[in-house]
């Protein structure tokens, strides 16, 4: 059976999303968990391996399809709920075929750990691409732009923002202020997260701006690896 | 709105196995053509899926 507290969790972390899209996009079909056991996957209602997702329409004429999913878990802890791994794409309507893809790995070897693939076609960089010996010069998608790692990495408000201000895509009226509220909660976790992951640094800034902290007699714990060097 | 469903391991193996035969390839045939940069059009949305199904298998 699955963890009551990490159901808790996935269950308050679909509603934000639901929330979220419905506040800033029409037509969005709801948002749906699949279950197997420790393992969730959130991902929007009807969306499949050949179409759908969240419609995205310029004057009610469905362009495009904001595609995602969420594969969660527990922490190492077992305390917090954990994205394993996260696909926020923009697939065009009449080819079916992705245009953006923005990801995060928590594991990843030889792409960056949150990265964004851009589906286009450009002569030049195929031509330096092919210069430089790349297995697939042809395809700008196979091409990885890193985009801050775990903790600074964009979240799904971010690409809402992006589709609504700088693509044009119909949107709901209250848009902005859904996203802001969604952000800066997504905001006070990240920074809780780097703070667990350099303690001294975090305790240093703050004595500098007149705190007392008393750091643990163990002393401050060691920085994260994957928080300093990952990219 | 949001709707829950619990997976079975059958499920997902039944699905795989229909996303691999809509593609005409093996598991190994695909993810050579994953790993070789080779996707194009919906391929990208059966690669998510796939990858999905195995994250969920890995707890059934």
């Amino acid at each position: 059976m699955p963890d009551a507290g990490l159901a808790e969790q996935v269950a308050a972390f679909s509603g934000t999303l639901d929330s979220l899209l419905n506040e800033c996009l029409p037509n969005v079909p709801g948002v749906q968990v699949q279950v197997s056991r420790d393992r969730y996957e959130i991902l929007p209602i009807g969306q499949t391996d050949k179409h759908g997702g969240v419609p995205l329409s310029v004057n009610g004429d469905v362009l495009a399809w904001l595609r995602f999913n969420y594969l969660c878990r527990s922490d190492i802890t077992n305390e917090y709920l954990a994205i394993a791994k996260s696909k926020v794409g923009i697939a065009a309507a009449v080819d079916s075929t992705p245009i953006f893809r923005f990801e995060y790995l928590y594991r990843a070897d030889r792409v960056p750990h949150s990265h964004i693939q851009v589906h286009g076609q450009r002569g030049a960089l195929s031509h330096l691409l092919s210069k430089a010996g790349h297995p697939a010069p042809h395809d700008m998608a196979a091409l990885h732009l890193p985009t801050g790692g775990a903790r600074f990495r964009p979240s799904l408000e971010d690409v809402i923002q992006f589709l609504i201000s700088d693509c044009g895509f119909d949107h709901r009226e209250a848009w902005r202020r859904a996203v802001e509220r969604e952000r800066a909660a997504w905001r006070v976790i990240q920074t809780r997260a780097v703070v667990r992951a350099m303690a001294d640094v975090a305790a240093g800034q703050l004595v500098g701006m007149g705190y007392t902290v008393i750091p643990p007699v163990s002393g401050h714990p060691a920085r994260g690896g994957r928080g300093q060097h990952a990219w | 709105m949001i709707t829950v469903r619990i997976v079975t391991r059958e499920e997902l193996l039944d699905r795989r196995a229909a996303i691999l035969a809509d593609l005409g390839l093996t598991a190994e045939e695909f993810a050579a053509k994953v790993t070789s940069g080779g996707l194009v059009g919906t391929e990208w949305f059966a690669s998510d899926e796939l990858e999905a199904i195995e994250y969920l298998l890995e707890g059934a």
